[in-house]
């Protein structure tokens, strides 16, 4: 079955006509669900069922359908006279105009836009404490925290909330986040202070659009990376800065369930869970993402990268699973590239340029691009390189360098490629030390799967011709999306997942980078932009 | 020969490692000494490093090239590094205890000993104590601490004294790297915080005259 694409053109009401945005979507979804993840929020206050009576759009062109029950009971005259629907209650299947009457209040908590979650591993529904039939997964990022709630006897994901990750304030990087908190005080409770309230405000949230009550909650996992989980739990940070416990076992202080229940409302005796990190910087959110990936389950070797202000990856070889942690700086998250952008509406997603030499950018939400993002980025990159605009390098043939999309100018500076370079080098490398000490060529890796903030929409043949990922045979790249959270929710939801993480746990050998001899001719290696075909 | 000589610091610069090993085999087939090599090509090619980084910003895999250059040249002419002709210095490098972060100190290194420096690197995670003990031991003129993570800022600051005490008063201390470089001189009880390498060259051909030679 092939699903056309249609799109949505929808202002908020007021707006003029230079406000549109223009939302593709596929047939399928309501109107409130293709709405709320973007940037044109519908109020809502119950699940999309018609309970609440608070999605109002007026249909200014286009087929809304014939108004529901629901609709005359919450609207009356109004939708009669065409005046206004409810937007949870229209399925379209065709273009339509749609003004938004009640938009949703401003929110720093925007609804991803992700492929539904499937679980990876079967509910336990006996999990679910009496009372409290949903749970709460956390993937809690350096850049972004990520929250899903979840019913625990279907294990069907409700609601998804993405925010920035407010201790960004005190720097972008993890290290500078250790450092502030090593500093003792004061700054120390912020950072975790500054976090619990986070998520405590992108549940409730949540909640009050779903209509879900948190009391209802009774079973939460968090994941994280080290550093995330350390200054969460109060685990001393010096500890992380000691380059002695880089390779080490990581012990971080159990949740204060009780404090952490009640600043987030959550059911009075709900157990909350912090997954532990594996060791090192590498954190239980790689471990969620192989489980969700049921990375070690087959006897094929498996490999998933991890993309992120700090990039993981690790590496199934049929007997042990090969981890690591790289840092190379957020430049794959647009991070300190002058035409960056995080993943938000007006970012370009994807770039093409035609034979003619006009570029074309495919812009989160359409309307006119504003910067572009960590895929954009990847595409540009390698559209230059095979253009001979950019050399092996990285040095620019040309400069000027700046391209038109959309109506707008983006100038690529050398410093900019510089911190693409370096941040490719660092996971790259990487991976080839992984690679090496599993003993397997590319050819043997039988699936790779891409996770992480490059997860949805990076250009796979791009990536692999600047040497991002490695060059396994086409046809073996999954683009994974947010492993981390959805392994997080098969965490919360089944005990099979729990098994799974232990044996995973048990499998897992930790390489240090910064211990590898290795590891710095490699660095320098993939520092070219080529592709990363094997040298040994 | 200038005209080797030229091409010489042109292939060093553009981090060409193999043209630069033929130009050099040429120049010694002519009879050019290692040492004047060493000083009329090697050295000018660090100046024309220093003004290219700060005009156009040499991407770090061109420095790490021309790095590299610089070594493998410097290796082919003086094997035993023991008989490199270093007229500058000597200068302790050392990554401090805690930090094994060193791509920043193996740049210093060769940009210091392609400028006719000799360098004593004390490696990375690097106690105090064997620090100022190297310092004592070569009779050095400076320590350059290169520091990535800002745990080591306590180390930074207890140089001076720990030098002092071992009888080194005169000896100057330079910081760099990612979160030492964003520190004021003082805050970090140093004489000189260093943005890059050539910065830090920069202070130390400054300090010359007032230490003297060995």
């Amino acid at each position: 079955m092939h699903s056309q694409v249609f799109h949505i053109g929808v202002r908020l009401d007021g707006e003029g006509d230079e406000a549109v945005r223009r939302i593709p979507f596929q047939p399928g979804s309501s109107l409130r669900d293709i709405l709320n993840a973007t940037s044109a929020r519908v109020r809502s206050g119950c699940p999309g069922i018609g309970g609440c009576g608070l999605c109002r759009v007026r249909v200014d062109a286009g087929d809304g359908g014939a108004p529901t029950t629901a609709e005359i009971l919450h609207l009356g005259e109004e939708v009669v006279a065409g005046k206004s629907r409810l937007a949870c209650q229209i399925v379209p299947d065709g273009d339509m105009d749609v003004t938004v009457l009640t938009p949703a209040r401003p929110s720093p908590w925007r609804v991803p836009i992700t492929a539904p979650y499937r679980a990876a591993h079967p509910p336990s529904p006996g999990r679910a404490r009496p009372g409290c039939p949903w749970g709460v997964a956390v993937d809690l990022g350096t850049t972004c925290i990520t929250v899903a709630m979840c019913d625990m006897a279907s294990g069907r994901c409700v609601a998804t909330r993405a925010g920035a990750n407010p201790q960004g304030r005190l720097g972008a990087d993890v290290i500078g986040r250790l450092d502030a908190a090593a500093a003792g005080g004061p700054v120390r409770q912020w950072l975790r202070q500054s976090v619990v309230e986070a998520i405590g405000s992108a549940l409730l949230d949540l909640s009050q659009d779903e209509g879900v009550p948190l009391p209802g909650v009774g079973q939460v996992r968090v994941v994280g990376n080290s550093a995330m989980l350390a200054l969460l739990t109060g685990l001393r940070p010096e500890a992380l800065l000691e380059p002695a416990s880089w390779a080490a076992p990581i012990e971080c202080p159990p949740a204060d369930a009780g404090e952490l229940a009640e600043a987030w409302d959550l059911a009075r005796g709900a157990k909350i869970e912090i997954v532990q990190p594996l060791g090192g910087f590498v954190g239980s959110d790689l471990l969620s993402g192989v489980i969700h990936c049921r990375l070690i389950e087959g006897a094929e070797p498996a490999l998933l990268i991890d993309f992120g202000t700090s990039s993981e990856a690790a590496l199934w070889d049929g007997e042990r699973l090969w981890v690591t942690a790289a840092a190379g700086g957020s430049a794959l998250e647009a991070t300190g590239i002058g035409c960056g952008m995080g993943a938000e509406p007006g970012a370009i997603r994807r770039l093409s340029r035609s034979r003619g030499g006009a570029w074309e950018g495919e812009v989160i939400e359409s309307g006119p691009p504003r910067g572009i993002c960590g895929s954009g980025l990847v595409d540009l990159l390698a559209i230059l390189r095979a253009g001979g605009e950019v050399d092996e390098l990285g040095r620019i043939l040309r400069e000027p360098l700046t391209i038109s999309v959309g109506g707008a100018e983006f100038t690529i500076g050398k410093a900019d490629i510089d911190k693409m370079q370096r941040a490719k080098a660092a996971i790259a490398a990487g991976v080839e030390v992984l690679r090496r000490r599993a003993g397997l060529t590319l050819d043997e890796i039988a699936v790779l799967h891409v996770a992480g903030s490059l997860g949805e929409h990076l250009d796979v043949e791009h990536a692999t011709r600047i040497g991002l990922v490695p060059a396994v045979p086409a046809g073996r790249v999954r683009l994974a999306g947010n492993t981390s959270l959805e392994g997080a929710l098969d965490l919360t939801l089944s005990e099979q997942a729990e098994g799974a993480l232990a044996l995973v746990r048990e499998r897992a050998e930790l390489i240090n980078l910064s211990m590898e001899e290795e590891f710095e001719e490699l660095f320098f290696d993939h520092l070219y932009i080529r592709p990363a075909a094997a040298r040994s | 020969m200038p005209s080797g000589i030229d091409s010489l610091v042109q292939a060093l610069t553009e981090g060409d490692r193999e043209r630069s090993l033929a130009v050099v085999a040429d120049l010694v087939r002519l009879e050019v000494p290692a040492a004047d090599i060493v000083t009329e090509g090697v050295e000018r090619a660090m100046a024309a490093l220093d003004r290219k980084c700060t005009a156009e910003q040499f991407n770090l895999l061109e420095i790490m090239l021309a790095g590299r250059a610089v070594m493998a040249v410097i290796h082919r002419l003086f094997p035993e590094e023991a008989s490199l002709p270093a007229r500058r210095g000597p200068v302790v490098v050392a990554v401090l205890e805690g930090d094994i972060h060193d791509i920043g100190k193996a740049i210093l290194k060769i940009v210091l000993t392609g400028s006719g420096f000799r360098v004593v690197d004390c490696g990375k995670d690097a106690p105090l104590g064997a620090v100022v003990e190297a310092a004592a031991r070569s009779e050095a003129v400076a320590v350059c601490a290169s520091g990535l993570i800002s745990s080591v800022i306590p180390q930074v600051r207890a140089m001076k004294p720990a030098l002092a005490r071992a009888g080194l008063p005169h000896v100057r201390v330079l910081a760099g790297g990612g979160s030492l470089k964003q520190c004021a001189a003082a805050a970090l009880n140093v004489d000189h915080v260093g943005q890059t390498a050539f910065d830090a060259i920069a202070y130390l051909q400054s300090i010359e005259g007032s230490h003297g030679r060995r």
